[in-house]
């Protein structure tokens, strides 16, 4: 017997996994698919990867009138063919034409719109996960794994590869990890903020002056400035968007509506320098700002004044 | 033989958000004498069949450990073996050595990332798809509702599998470093091959 491609199989067991989808196989059906099955034993994996696929995929439901849209996404997000060559031929305009296999670089967009966190896995098996209104590239070669982080915030899950270093770029900064857990930083015009949550991570500014993390630490990079390391970091606090969070701890309203500002559309506005400077702490949901001003007003004793553009928190009136 | 639910949902929750993991360090390995689909298929294969996953904590290093005795077997089969591949495979045993599990990561977003998949199918056989999945409508149902005949439904239903499960293998839609070797046939459905009779 011809054996099967790989791809064969994967198709055989499609139909098969839709056909036991719909309830129990007939007697007829169930025999045809055990010997089928123990004909190659890479057709129990791929059948398996199909029923994996088919009962999963049913969860579906459970986002059924939820946020999620299933219609298709705008074509921006979609990485086209075409994209994909422009942005490896402007690599290897910039890179010069040298030893071009060597040079050739696949640069890979991405960017997450306003309130979406997404977990990218990468070709090495680096996890990288984005908070909102993130946008860079991935470039990925034979001597480096390059992430380029123009804007937002990027975890970073890297597994060790001595050969390969793992770099993140942002502006005139460069940290390269290897074996690590990261965070990168990049909010506006704000220092740029790295947070190691272990394994070896380095700061580097322009002038090479690299500065070595410890885990649970945070090391800054102004422009111009050498890296300056600060204290001990909470890993629940600075990851709380993972879950769709944001956990404040002591900060100021002015802070915290800058944080929720990330992650909406709806500003908060404190109405006077006074109640700017009042102080909260919690945890609270990042996209609903709403229900965060009415605690804050609550514990603080605030008045809210909703509307389509803003939340306004102000003293409340005697 | 056969696959319950249980364990299927069990591969779909927690070994197929590593596949893409797995596929990349199988290439980084540059295997070329082995096929990167037929060693993830017959891990599968032996992941079905382990009686209690329970006992497995860490389950992204054990998939790599899987994988990685598929190739070992394959490299013992044959009967010339190029020194160079048994090096190979050698560094890939240092790379399963340095995992960190970090299985919590990639599980978050799950169904936000099902959601996107299913999002990106054709236009038919998402619509057929989603009545399918989201609406719980048996294809008797979903054939009755479209108009479309049943065998036909039962079609782009397998279709849809297999563009989901090669989304999988990328690394669900999030994925922006793609295979290179990823065949192009990836996902369609129509093949001769084996089809259960109708």
């Amino acid at each position: 017997m011809v054996r099967q491609t790989s791809q064969e199989v994967e198709r055989a067991s499609c139909l098969w996994a839709a056909r036991l989808d719909d309830g129990p196989l007939s007697p007829a059906d169930q025999a045809t698919l055990d010997a089928w099955l123990e004909g190659d034993v890479r057709r129990l994996g791929a059948f398996a990867r199909a029923r994996a696929v088919a009962v999963h995929s049913r969860r579906a439901a459970a986002l059924a009138g939820g946020a999620i849209p299933f219609t298709r996404p705008a074509p921006k997000s979609v990485l086209s063919r075409r994209g994909l060559i422009a942005a490896s031929v402007s690599v290897i305009a910039v890179g010069g034409a040298g030893g071009l296999a060597a040079f050739w670089k696949r640069a890979q967009p991405f960017e997450t719109r306003m309130g979406e966190t997404r977990v990218v896995p990468l070709d090495d098996g680096s996890v990288m996960t984005l908070n909102t209104l993130s946008e860079g590239d991935v470039r990925y070669n034979r001597k480096a794994r390059e992430i380029v982080l123009n804007t937002g915030e990027a975890l970073f899950n890297v597994v060790a590869d001595a050969g390969r270093p793992f770099i993140v770029r942002s502006g005139e900064a460069a940290v390269i990890a290897n074996g690590a857990s990261f965070l990168v930083r990049r909010l506006g015009r704000s220092p740029l903020q790295v947070v190691s949550f272990g394994g070896e991570v380095e700061l580097n500014g322009p002038h090479g002056e690299g500065l070595e993390l410890a885990a649970n630490t945070r090391a800054f990079l102004s422009d111009g400035a050498p890296p300056v390391h600060t204290g001990e970091i909470d890993a629940d606090r600075e990851l709380a968007w993972r879950h769709g969070r944001i956990q404040l701890e002591d900060e100021t309203l002015m802070r915290a509506a800058r944080e929720f500002a990330r992650y909406n559309p709806t500003r908060i506005v404190p109405a006077d320098p006074l109640v700017a400077s009042l102080r909260i702490t919690g945890l609270f949901v990042a996209n609903d700002p709403v229900s965060f001003a009415r605690a804050a007003a609550g514990s603080l004793d605030l008045d809210v004044a909703v509307n389509a553009e803003e939340i306004r928190l102000s003293r409340r009136q005697v | 033989m056969g696959v319950s639910n249980e364990r299927a949902l069990w591969l779909a929750t927690h070994v197929m958000p590593h596949e893409p993991a797995v596929r990349g360090w199988l290439r980084r390995g540059r295997q070329a004498e082995f096929d990167v689909d037929d060693i993830i298929q017959e891990a599968y294969a032996k992941l079905v069949t382990v009686a209690d996953v329970s006992e497995i904590r860490n389950v992204r290093a054990y998939f790599f450990r899987t994988a990685y005795s598929v190739l070992v077997s394959r490299v013992r089969r044959k009967s010339v073996v190029s020194i160079r591949s048994l090096a190979e495979v050698e560094s890939l045993q240092l790379a399963v050595d340095e995992l960190t599990p970090e299985d919590t990561v990639m599980a978050r977003n799950e169904l936000q990332v099902l959601a996107e998949m299913i999002s990106r199918l054709p236009e038919k056989t998402r619509k057929i798809f989603l009545l399918s999945r989201v609406s719980g409508l048996s294809q008797k149902e979903v054939s009755r509702r479209t108009g479309i005949a049943e065998s036909t439904v039962e079609k782009h239903i397998a279709k849809g599998l297999g563009l989901l499960m090669a989304a999988y293998a990328n690394g669900g839609f999030g994925a922006v470093v793609a295979s290179k070797s990823e065949k192009q046939q990836r996902g369609k459905v129509h093949g001769q091959a084996d089809k259960p009779g109708g």
